[in-house]
Parts: C-alpha cells; structure tokens; sequence
C-alpha cells in the first residue's frame, strides 16, 4: 500500500477527492412478469433474456473498469418474496436478489438463472421502492455516482402511483439519474427511428442524454389508451421530475455496453502554484492526454488457490543481488550502495550527495520564466503527456486571473516558458503555458519541451540538393498531390477522442471471456477496430486511380543486402563527377588540386590507360607492384619501394587488417622476386627485416601469420642463384612453429575479415 | 464512516502493481525496452586536433583561441559521454607539436588521450589544456615549450597531418575496437591549406585518409575560421572563409547512399557555434527500424499477388486506360511503399544510478526469484500461472505472459498510410510521448528518397498531413500517428541545416489516454458576471503583462535553456570522482531555467495585474444548477415509502446472514441489531467485533428456530 502523503501534501486531498467520486453504485430493478417472458420478435429468446444479456454487459463492464463499482438487484414479479418490507402482503412477489455491492462474475450467472418469467406479477413502483430504499441505505451521506435501472415491458398496472413523489424526492435527494429500460416502449421506438447519436459516446452519455431527446410518442388523440402506453407516459414523467437519466430501449442497452469503450479514469487534479514574479495564483493541474496501460499480470501458485481465500496461493518476488566477480555471495540489501557510472569508475553516492544533487522546491510550482510568440511552440518539440492547468476550486481570485491571462495571451497571441514542478522536490521541467481554445472555461495546456541536452539535432541529406537522379519531376509531385487530395478522410469521424486503443479492447475482451473459462480462446481483434486501423476499402477505392499512377511514375528497387565492402567515395571524386562540363577523368579532383607533385600521378586514381607508376602506393600496392615489374628500369624500384610499403604496413597500420595486407604483399613480393631474379634481396628482407624484427615485439602477430602462410625464404630449389637450401627454408619458418606451440594461443582474430578481402585489390 | 474498501486509488493501479512486479507485463515496458537496444551499437572518436600556431590565434568572433575553444568542447564532450555507455570511447591526438608522444613512431603527432572509456582524469587533462597559454604571445617561439606536447612545432616544418591520420586508424586498430563498431575521426582546425609549402605531402596524406576510409573509419572536419596568412594582424577578422574545397575534400569520404556532402563539414566561427556543430554529431544516428512505407495496402492485402513486374508490364495499358476512364473502372489500387527509418531526434536526457556493492564499489546484478507465501519455498515459471483480476470480488481471468504479448501485438511492421487531414486536425493534446522522425531509407529501396521527396512537397503544398498505423516491430503495439511534413531549413548565415527534411511522427493518444474536466464536475462557474468595467481593466493589466517581456525565438528548441538538475548531476559527479571539494555548482549562474534578470523590469506590470484581482479568500461560488442536494435538513435515514411502511425497517438479518454480508452493513445497523436484542456492551467496540456479536447472535437465533 502506498504510504500516505508521498505524493506531497498539497497534492493528496484533491487526489483523494476525485478519485472517490469515480465510485459508482447501480442498482437494476428487473421486472421478470409474464409480460417480460414474451419471445421477441424474429428471436428466440425471451425479453427478459435479452435485456439480462445487456444487463450483464454492464455489469461486467463496471467490473473491468473497477474494483469499487457496486451493483444491486431487485427482481420484480417473482413467485416468493423476499425484501425488508414485505410486511402483511405488502411488497409481495419482490426479491432482493443482491443487495448492493461489489459484482462479481457469480452475480451475472446468477441473474441468468434467477431473473426468469414468472406468472406472478407485482408492481413495478414497489421495486423501485425497494431499488430505491437499497441505494440510499448503502450510500447515503458516501461518495457514490448513484444510478438506478428499471427495466419493464410496462403491461401491468401500476397502482402505487402515489409512492412517486418520494421516489422522486429521494432520487432528488442522493443525486441518482433514473434510466427506465422500457422493452418495446413506443416512445424509444420512435426515437430510435432517430438514431442514437447521443449514445455513441459510451459512458458519459449518460449525464448527456437529455430529456430533451425523449419524445412521448405522440399518442394520437385515441381514448382508449392502453395500460401500457399509460404507464409509458407515466415513467417518462418520473424520469423527467428526477431530473437525471433517461428513457432507453432494451436494444440501447444492449448496444450501449457492447460499444468499443475504455475504463474511465477521472483526472486527478494536483494542487500547484502558478508564480509570476513575487506573485502567485493557485491553480490545479491534471493530465489531459496520458498512455493508459494495461495492468500487470499477478501471479497464483498453480493448485494452491482456494476461490475462498483470496490471498491463497500468492507469490511474492524475491530480489537478490549479487557480484558478477563474486556470485556465490548474495550482497545483502544494507550493504547496497547507489551510485553512478562515470567511464570505466563507478562512483558510489551516500544519502547526503544524492541529496545534494537535486534541486529542491519546497512544493509543486509553475514559475513563469519568459513569454514568447505562440507560433513559435511547435508540436514537434512536446516531449510528453499533455497537462492542463485550471483554476483552483473556490478560488475567485485564481478564477479571474487565470481568466484575464488566458484572454491577454490569446488576444496577443503569446505562449509562456515556465519552470514546471510537479511535486515537491520533482526535477524541474520546461514547459510551454499556452491557452486552451477547445475548454469553456479559462485554462492553459501545459507542454514539456526539450532542454538543449535533448536535441540530437541529426541532419538528413537535403532532398533539394539531391542528385538530379533523386528529385522528383513536376509530374511525380502532381501524382502524389492526388494521392493526398483523393486519400483525404474525414476529421470529424478520425479523432482520437472516438478511436479506442486495439490493445485494450481486445484485452477486456480476452479478460471477460477467460474470466468465465479459462480456456477461452484468445479474441480476434473486433472488426470496428479494424475499420478504423486499416486503410478503408473507400478510401482505396476513391484513390484508385491516382495511386495507379504514382504507381506508374515511380520505380522501386529493393536493394539486396550485400556482404561485400562498399566503394568508398571521396567528396572530391564527387565534386569532379558532379562537374561533368570538364572532360577530365575522374582522377583529375586530385591532380588538379595540388599541382605537379613530384611523386607523379596518385595510384590511387588510375586513369583510363594507367600510365606506369613509379612509386607503390598504399591503396593497391600489390597491382603497382605488378605494373612496376613490367618495365625492366623499374624492377629494382619496385621491389625497393614494396619492402618500404609492407614495413610501414605492419609498424604504422600495426593492424589485423593491415597485417593481411602486407602478407598479400609479401607473397607479391615473394613471387615478383623469384620471377625477376631478385631472389636474394627477397631473402633478405625476409630475414633481416620481417623475422628479425617482427618475430617478437609488437607485430608477432604479422610473423604469426607468415608462418601460417608459410612464407619462407626462396630456396635453391626454386631458384639455383641462392644458397639457401630447402630444409634451411623449411627450418626458417619452422623453429618459429616450436616456440609457437609452446606460447599459449593467440587471440582469434576477428572472423567477419574473410581472407578473401585480401585479394579484393587485385580484382 | 469510510466505505469498506481496500482503498487502492484508480489510477494508481498500474504503477502499485509495477513495483510490486518489476518484470510485470505492461506494455509500455516493451516498448522503451527496444528503444534502448538499438542504441547499444558502440561508437568511438579520436579528436585530431591541429596544435600549429596558428590555431593558438582567436577565432572568427571570439576573443578564445582556436585551440582554447577546441579544449573546451572536448572537454564538453567527455563530460557529456562519460555517463553513457562505457563501450564507447574517446582519444585525442594533437598533431603539429613540437614533441611527439612515447608511443608514436613519427615526429609531431602527440597523443595526449589515449582511446579509451572517458575518465574523470582525462578531464582534468583537458581542463588544463583549455588554461594553457593564456596571457602568452603565441608567435613567441617558446610558446608553451614547458607544455606535456611542448607547444606548437616549427612553423618551417612540414604539417604532420598524415601521420595524424596514420596514428589515430592505428590506435583504432590496436585498442581492439570492433570493426563493426563506428569510428570516426575528428579533425579540428583553422587552416584550410595546411600544406600549401609541402605540396609533396598531399598525395601522402591523402592515401592516408584512404587507407582510413577502407578500414571503415571515417574522417568529419570540424573547422574555424583561418586567419589571413602570414602578416600576423590578428585583430582584423579573416577576410577569406575557410574552403573546403581547396584541400579537405580530398580526405573526406562520403556515402552515396547515406549521406550528403555538407554533413562532415562543420564550420565554426565562435564557441557556441562549435558547440553546436559537435553535438550535432555527437550522438550517432542510429535507426530505430526500417520499416516498409506504405501508401495504399494495394490488392495483396485482398490476397492477390502484384508483385510479378513482368505480369506488371503486361497489364500496364489497361490499367492506364482505366485510371484515364472513370475512377470506378479501377477498383483495387496498387500495392504502393518504399522504405523509412524511424529514428529519435528529442527525447529527455537523463542519466541513471545502479546498485553497487558497497564493500567493493562494484556494479551488483539483480536476480529475481519467485516466492510462494505459504510455503516460502521458491518456484519457477511451471508452478506458478498469470492472472489478471477482474472487478472487487477477486474474480481471476487467466492468462499466460506469452497470450498477453500475443494480444499486444498486430501485425507486420510498418507506416500504413490511412489518409490525409488538414494541418490545422492536429489539436495541442494530441500528445502522449516524445516525437518521431521519419526519413527515406534509399539503401533498403532505390527510388524512397525520390517518393518521399514527392510526397514532402504534396502534403507542402495541399497543407496536409497524414495519419497512418505505426507498428515498430513484430512484438509492438500499434499506434495511431500522425505524420506531419518538415522542409528542410537552411541556416541563412552559414548554410548549415538546421532542421532536415521528412516527417515528424507525432504518436496521438487514443479515446482511453484521454481525460477531460469539465466545467462543472470539479470546475466551478465564475460567480455571476461582473460588471464589464472591473474585467476589462483586468484583461487589460494581463494584456501589459503579458507583452513586457519576450524571448525572440524561432521555435520551441532555441531557448537556450539547460536541464538543471542535469548539469548539477554532473558537476557533483565530476566533483565526487575527482576528489574535489565542492562542485563549481552555483544556482543563480549554473541554473538558467530560472526568471532572466529582465523579470525584474515587469515588477510594475505584475503588480498592477493582481492588484486587480479579487482578494485571495476562499469564496463560495454557486454550484452549477443541476438538481443540486439540499445540504441540511435531509434526514439521515430515508422513510420507507408505501403506506405500507412508515417507520424504519429492520433489515432482514437471517437472510442478510445467510447471505454472508453481514460484515458489509454500517455501523449502525449492527448497533441497533444488538441494541434491538440487548446484546451489550457494544460502545468503544470495533466494527469487527461488532460483526461477530452479530454473527453469534444470528446462529443462536437459527438455532432456536
């Protein structure tokens, strides 16, 4: 249970206050005479069966939406007799079938089997008497929202008329709407004629149905009237001297609780105070838009419930905590420290620090911090649920004055800064204060913006200063311009406040089903959520044609994932295609840029005949080397220059990458060597340079890999101009492999490199 | 007396049974759990920053140097990362200083930060770098000799720049980041041709840079304003902009298919300015998911395949004689999508504590078990089912985790367009949570940009915007949301982009997150109006008030406002880690989400608007007219009525006992139950004791009968 106070004291008594009223108590007087047993028309079941059905929607209803709601049950016409005042043959044929109180799925199994026609009949008012009587016992003097239903077919005399006027006084009295459920009424007939607008929005139309709507068939000057229409026109007038409630149908009822609908959550009003200056108002601020969420499942121990103790079988969760560099111990929670990451350190805080870190406020405040022009608050920039704030109750002062800035603001067309606290101690906000056009009376929307921290500020590439292969023509812009016109839908029936979350829907759904069988299926989602969560078919159909033609203009290619790398492109490449007026290659971004490098032409951008290089460059050493090799003067270069390009390879790249690279190189360089009667100063890079050096130290990841590759020395097998023999260069490489063996395993290098990366430079 | 309950407040249902279960089932958990996720991919920055001379001048507006304002945003930066995923790491390399570091093979590149998690104490490094120099001549040629990197090099010397880059993909390549992990280097300078003198070098450098971009890393400019060469007239403002063109373009690789060009060119002439630019780039854009964009669900929503483009190409006539004939000719459009990603550009920064060991200081790991509470023993999943609780009377609807996750979730990812409404449908309320932004994804599907390009300028034009069915991901809810058109806003100054263009993905509430006050349940009416003067002279006052002050903005993200608590967070966190005594925290300068000091020149106006207003006592206004309860007089106890029953019933108590409800009668009732029978003594007893006299006294009594 949650502790009193903590959500601050200014806050908790408005808490409390509207929470209670939430509270409903319903009382159903059922009249089950013979005239409720006559089969309805076209169906085989009974009215009586029919408005239990509705009966037990709503009540089921009530259920879902809280634990709090109370119903009671009065049947009317029964063979026995069974309530408080049945005293010497008076309220005869009444039964109390639940007295009010909380429902529970047992109460709806009972009213199917209990609530049958029977022959006996009563009076209609004397149940009402008693529905009456139970309401106002239970909750008199208590919060409740108190509603009363009467449903009766109205054939049989009423007698007691004289017992209105304190039915009406007493209802007067605990503030109770009247809902007379009138099965084959002619006056609902008629009004359903009508429609049922005003029933469309679910709960709340109770307090909207208006008297005004109902409309007393207009009996035609007929004198023979029936008891029936008599008592018709009887209990509207009762309900129109209540003053709250209606006359409905028993297909209104129906209709009315198998509606898409939602729990209602009343609004919970926090106490603030709005600070402008040195001066301060009080107001009240409450959620207006806020993500409803299902609740949590609990859980039961299988097998050990008993339906009779309802705290059997429970479950509670335990919470260890453990260090992963220790997890045989359990730290227990007294030695638990909260604390921080900062890098790799962890900080720990103590109570006092934590303190220390937050801003404290004495109470939930809103401070003015600056105004500025409406237009500038943007949609795009809320961060969160959407507040309004109101004026607080009973206060004049706060009344006007809130009237007075609301007025000014939007004459001037201002929004506000503020500094939002929510509760005492709370993190402050930044909000933007500005007035709400859609209330009656004066109050502003409160909306949290991003402080400077939270813009990511992302750019996108501009569609305007796209590549001419990615804007769209005039006539793609015209197609989707059709699109939109032919796609436009309706914004009166498309509003959030009539679209009720899927989830939910199918959820109470599920909960209704599997609360009476635990096997039920799982629902499928209800096909008006559907027509509102789908593009309608009407829709499609009117844009038929224009999306035929976007169709048409537009081509789409899905690109298939490749594994491969990706060609780098460099702006300046770019720059120069982009200049496409210059003839020049592709290449000439570089050359042109920086002159006559002595070095010569780059390497890295071969021109279409590649003139030969003469250095190896680092991008594709390998064909340089190659192309280098071609021409006789340079082979002593090439060579030359390609020990140069490996050794930088693996002391300043020092790098998996880099490491495969100057092995592809080694063994170009190995080959190239051999083929060009270079073989000794093969050798002796190899054996003073790659061995000598890189065996050990840093790179003996590289000599690792040589040997892996076994890239020994060019023996006198291969070329007879070196004295090297082939055990000498099985040798070379061998020794390495003892040492190796006994070293422990080296790291695995990374495996997404695959080794044909290696020759990717080559193709 | 209180109504029988076990009071759980309404609304407080969901949030007491999350902290009973943390790993509950709500599905708002789920959510922002996968946000969280994606976020998970590491990203690491080496800051190259160039220390030659001429970056120790002031830059563009600033009185700061170059290097100065350079020091400082980094310092900025680590202090900012170092509460976010210790995976991702920061270095800085200088180049162009007179030493170079132990480590670095080559002359006058210099790292001063190693790549690695940001540290308190590679703060404090770049606190003292940001201090050096100050009051020194920078051309002097001891300048900052005695400095860790002894000041900037000889200016005769070639730029090192490629043994910068050299360094920096070195460093990535031997901390052992991951190659699928971001890395980038950050190259911060002034001088737009460092190596006008040594042409030789640039083909070098170059292949540098390439040799970066192959291993994946990739290289972003961040640059000052140089300075006129030469002649040393620092006071003059540079004459020249920075340009680009003349060398750096050669080393900055672009992704055709990701991004454009400007994007790694960040220009700056003051602090601010550079702060902006590295916070822009700061956090990695990352995509929240890719999804299929979707104009019309098309006829493979009806089951028939429309995907065969050669079946396409064969039906293409007819179909265009059909959308020229009467619109009614074509009765089942085309499938239509491309593709998008979702990504996140605004949402609150926070940063979180965790549990550590107060023994070791180590990061504890939370493990949860299951408790029976009458046995005590542990259970698994298998002894232990789900339920949700319906209604007071403890009714119980079965149902596993996996059924509820079942429910959850709808359908095939996606943004299905459902129509378009005009601008002005998007009430101020519509808003539940922070926005989304969705952008092309070209590299999914050739032809996206070019679509959405068009669909932008259409729903520009038509002032439109679209409502459409978001479904993250397989497991996720779907929302409602609507998709409002942004264009894309160039600065005018220094044609950065200030907002990119796409949709913002405003997600709407549905009727359920709806609540509403109105005027009359809790609200109460204005008293009965006054007269017209006494309110126009208030509206008046309000009028002056509310027009004394402004903050000139563009919109609602210029304000320049910092999350206090945030910046206090980390100046005492830094303090802590650091072993400093206090945090350099003050209010009244560090807190700007405060009244600016002009809030003082409206005193009067606010004076004289509540000097308007009514008193501040408590008024009883009017309730609103509607069958209002007459307070007072109403007896307790409603008389019976029927002639039949004019005094006080006793209730039915047999039957109310065997109906065991004998416990929910008042107070009363059970008093004078025993009163009735003379059961006593009854005062200062509790209502449970009460109960079971009640009890006793009905079985005696049954018995008797």
């Amino acid at each position: 249970r949650r502790p009193k106070g903590c959500l601050g004291v200014s806050s908790s008594r408005a808490t409390a206050d509207s929470r209670a009223m939430s509270k409903e108590a319903i009382v159903f007087v059922i009249d089950v005479s013979q005239s409720m047993g006559v089969p309805t028309p076209g169906g085989d079941r009974t009215r009586l069966a029919e408005a239990v059905e509705g009966i037990n929607l709503l009540i089921q209803s009530k259920m879902l939406q809280s634990k709090q709601h109370e119903v009671g049950v009065v049947l009317c016409g029964t063979e026995g007799t069974s309530n408080e005042l049945a005293v010497a043959g008076q309220y005869d044929h009444i039964t109390v079938l639940a007295q009010l109180d909380r429902p529970s799925m047992a109460l709806t199994t009972a009213l199917e089997t209990e609530a049958v026609p029977s022959e006996a009949s009563s009076d209609i008012i004397d149940g009402l008497v008693i529905g009456v009587l139970m309401l106002s016992q239970r909750t008199m003097n208590k919060k409740y929202l108190r509603s009363v239903y009467l449903v009766t077919a109205a054939e049989n005399r009423i007698e007691s008329v004289g017992d209105m006027d304190s039915i009406i006084d007493q209802l007067h009295k605990l503030e109770a709407s009247l809902f007379v459920v009138g099965i084959n009424f002619s006056m609902t007939s008629a009004r359903q004629a009508r429609g049922r607008a005003v029933l469309a929005a679910g709960d709340a139309s109770k307090e909207s149905v208006e008297l005004g709507d109902m409309e007393i068939a207009d009996a035609p000057a007929d004198k023979d009237e029936t008891v029936k229409e008599g008592n018709e026109k009887m209990l509207a007038s009762v309900v129109e001297a209540a003053g709250k409630g209606a006359v409905l149908s028993g297909e209104d009822l129906v209709e009315l609780f198998t509606q898409l609908q939602c729990r209602s959550v009343r609004a919970t009003k926090n106490k603030t105070v709005l600070c402008i200056g040195s001066q301060q108002l009080d107001v009240l601020v409450f959620s207006r838009s806020k993500r409803t969420t299902a609740a949590s499942l609990k859980k039961e121990r299988k097998t050990y419930y008993d339906p009779a103790d309802p705290k059997s079988a429970g479950v509670k969760m335990d919470r260890a905590y453990r260090n992963p560099k220790n997890p045989e111990v359990e730290v227990m929670s007294e030695s638990l420290v909260k604390g921080y990451r900062y890098g790799t350190a962890y900080v720990p805080i103590s109570e006092e620090h934590s303190l220390a870190m937050k801003i404290e406020s004495e109470r939930a405040t809103l401070t003015l911090v600056n105004f500025t022009r409406r237009t500038a608050i943007q949609h795009r920039h809320f961060l969160g649920e959407t507040k309004c704030v109101i004026p607080a109750e009973d206060s004049a002062r706060s009344w006007e004055g809130l009237g007075a800035l609301v007025h000014a603001m939007e004459q001037t067309d201002r929004a506000a800064l503020v500094r939002y606290v929510a509760r005492k101690n709370s993190d402050p906000q930044l909000c933007a204060l500005f007035p709400d056009t859609s209330s009656s009376y004066p109050r502003f929307l409160l909306q949290q913006l991003p402080f400077e921290e939270d813009l990511r500020g992302f750019t996108f590439p501009s569609f305007e200063a796209a590549p001419a292969a990615r804007q769209p023509s005039a006539e793609q812009v015209s197609a989707m311009m059709a699109v939109v016109d032919t796609m436009e839908i309706n914004g009166k029936d498309f509003r959030p406040e009539a679209l009720y979350n899927p989830v939910m829907q199918r959820l109470r759904k599920t909960i209704l089903a599997r609360v009476q069988d635990e096997a039920a299926p799982l629902p499928d989602i209800d096909p008006r959520v559907r027509a509102y969560m789908e593009q309608s078919p009407a829709v499609q159909r009117n844009a038929a044609s224009a999306l035929e033609s976007v169709h048409q203009l537009f081509k789409f290619t899905k690109v298939e994932k490749t594994t491969g790398r990706k060609r780098k492109h460099f702006w300046s490449d770019v720059v120069a295609e982009g200049a496409a007026s210059e003839a020049h290659d592709a290449g000439s971004g570089a050359t042109d840029g920086n002159g006559l490098g002595p070095s010569g032409t780059s390497p890295a951008q071969p021109p279409p005949p590649p003139p030969a290089p003469t250095t190896v460059g680092s991008v594709k050493p390998i064909e340089d080397f190659l192309a280098m090799l071609l021409q006789v003067d340079r082979v002593e270069d090439a060579v030359r220059s390609m020990t140069k390009r490996i050794r930088e390879f693996v002391t300043e790249g020092a790098n998996p990458a880099y490491y495969r690279k100057a092995l592809g190189c080694l063994e170009t360089l190995r080959k190239g060597c051999l083929g060009n009667s270079e073989s000794d100063a093969f050798n002796k890079f190899l054996e003073d340079t790659v061995k000598r050096e890189y065996s050990q130290g840093p790179h003996a990841n590289f000599w690792d890999r040589v040997v892996e590759r076994k890239v020994t020395l060019i023996s006198n097998e291969e070329d007879c101009a070196v004295d090297v023999s082939a055990e000498q260069a099985d040798q070379f490489i061998r020794q390495e492999e003892a040492i190796e063996d006994a070293a422990p395993t080296q790291k695995a290098e990374p495996a997404e490199a695959s080794d044909d990366d290696l020759f990717d430079d080559i193709e | 007396p209180t109504p029988p309950s076990t009071s759980v407040p309404e609304g407080d249902q969901g949030a007491l049974d999350m902290g009973d279960w943390g790993e509950g089932a709500a599905f708002s958990d789920d959510e922002n759990a996968g946000e969280e996720e994606q976020e998970q991919t590491q990203d690491h920055v080496i800051c190259l920053v160039d220390c030659q001379r001429a970056m120790f001048q002031p830059c563009g507006d600033e009185e700061l140097s170059c290097f100065r304002m350079t020091s400082e945003i980094i310092e900025n930066l680590l202090k900012k990362k170092i509460f976010e995923s210790d995976k991702n790491k920061i270095g800085v390399v200088l180049f162009g200083s007179r030493l170079k570091s132990e480590s670095s093979p080559q002359g006058h590149v210099f790292v001063l930060l190693p790549l690695e998690t940001p540290s308190a104490q590679g703060i404090k490094q770049m606190q003292e770098l940001s201090r050096l120099g100050e009051g020194q001549d920078p051309d002097a040629p001891s300048f900052l000799a005695d400095s860790v990197f002894g000041g900037p090099m000889d200016d005769a010397e070639a730029c090192p720049l490629r043994h910068g880059i050299w360094r920096c993909n070195q460093i990535f390549a031997s901390t052992g980041v991951s190659m699928k992990s971001s890395r980038r280097i950050w190259l911060f300078t002034n001088e737009d041709e460092p190596l006008a003198p040594h042409p030789e070098e640039v083909e070098a450098v170059e292949t540098a840079a390439k040799d970066a971009a192959e291993n994946g890393v990739m290289i972003e400019l961040f640059h000052m304003e140089p300075l006129e060469g030469g002649d040393g007239t620092a006071a003059t403002p540079p004459a020249t902009l920075f340009d680009v063109s003349k060398f750096y373009h050669k080393l900055l690789c672009v992704d055709m298919d990701e991004d454009f060009l400007e994007d790694r060119v960040h220009g700056a002439r003051s602090l601010e300015e550079l702060e902006t630019r590295v916070r822009k780039k700061s956090h990695m854009k990352r995509s929240l998911a890719k999804l299929p964009f979707i104009l019309s669900e098309g006829s493979q929503a009806k089951g028939e395949e429309h995907e065969d483009p050669s079946q396409q190409d064969a039906t293409t006539p007819g179909a265009i004689a059909a959308a020229s004939s009467p619109p009614t000719a074509v009765a089942v459009p085309p499938r239509v999508e491309f593709q998008v990603q979702l990504v996140i550009t605004t949402a609150p920064t926070k940063i979180t504590s965790i549990m550590l060991d107060g023994a070791s200081n180590e990061q504890v790991k939370t493990q949860s078990r299951m408790l029976c509470e009458t046995t005590g023993e542990y259970l698994d999943d298998l002894d232990v089912k789900t339920y949700m609780e319906v209604g007071g009377r403890n009714d119980r609807a079965y149902l596993s985790k996996a059924e509820l996750k079942h429910l959850n979730a709808w359908g095939d990812p996606g943004v299905t367009v459902l129509g378009f409404l005009p601008l002005s449908w998007l009430q101020p309320w519509y808003n539940v949570r922070s926005p989304y932004f969705l952008y092309p994804d070209e590299s999914s599907m050739k032809g996206s940009v070019v679509a959405a390009a068009a669909l932008l300028k259409a729903m520009v034009a038509k002032r439109r915007l679209a409502v459409a069915r978001l479904v993250r991901n397989t497991a996720s809810a779907p929302h409602l949301v609507a998709l409002v058109p942004q264009e894309e806003l160039i600065d005018e100054e220094d044609g950065s982009q200030v907002d990119p263009p796409g949709f913002n993905v405003i997600v709407l509430p549905y009727a359920d997150d709806l609540r509403d006050v109105p005027l009359g349940s809790g609200v109460l009416a204005p008293e009965a109006a006054e007269e017209d003067s006494s309110r126009d002279r208030r509206r008046a006052a309000a009028r002056r008030l509310v027009t004394a002050i402004s903050l000139d903005m563009v919109n609602s993200a210029e304000h320049g406002i910092h999350n206090p608590v945030l910046q206090k967070q980390y100046a005492m966190l830094q303090a802590l880690a650091l072993g400093e005594e206090a945090p350099s925290w003050e209010e009244s300068v560090d807190d700007n989400l405060r009244p600016p000091p002009e809030m003082d020149c409206i005193k009067e106006s606010v004076e004289a608007f509540f000097s308007q207003l009514p008193a501040n006592t408590k008024t009883a206004p009017k309730r609103r007219a509607t069958g209002a309860a007459s307070s007072g007089g109403a007896p307790k106890r409603p008389k019976p009525t029927g002639d039949g029953a004019s005094s006080r019933i006793e209730l039915d108590w047999p039957r109310i006992h065997s109906q065991g409800l004998v416990g929910k009668q008042t107070v009363p009732d059970l008093k004078a139950f025993l009163v009735a029978r003379g059961i006593g003594p009854i005062s200062n007893k509790r209502k449970a004791d009460l109960i079971e006299m009640v009890v006793l006294a009905l079985e005696a009594e049954s018995c008797v009968v």
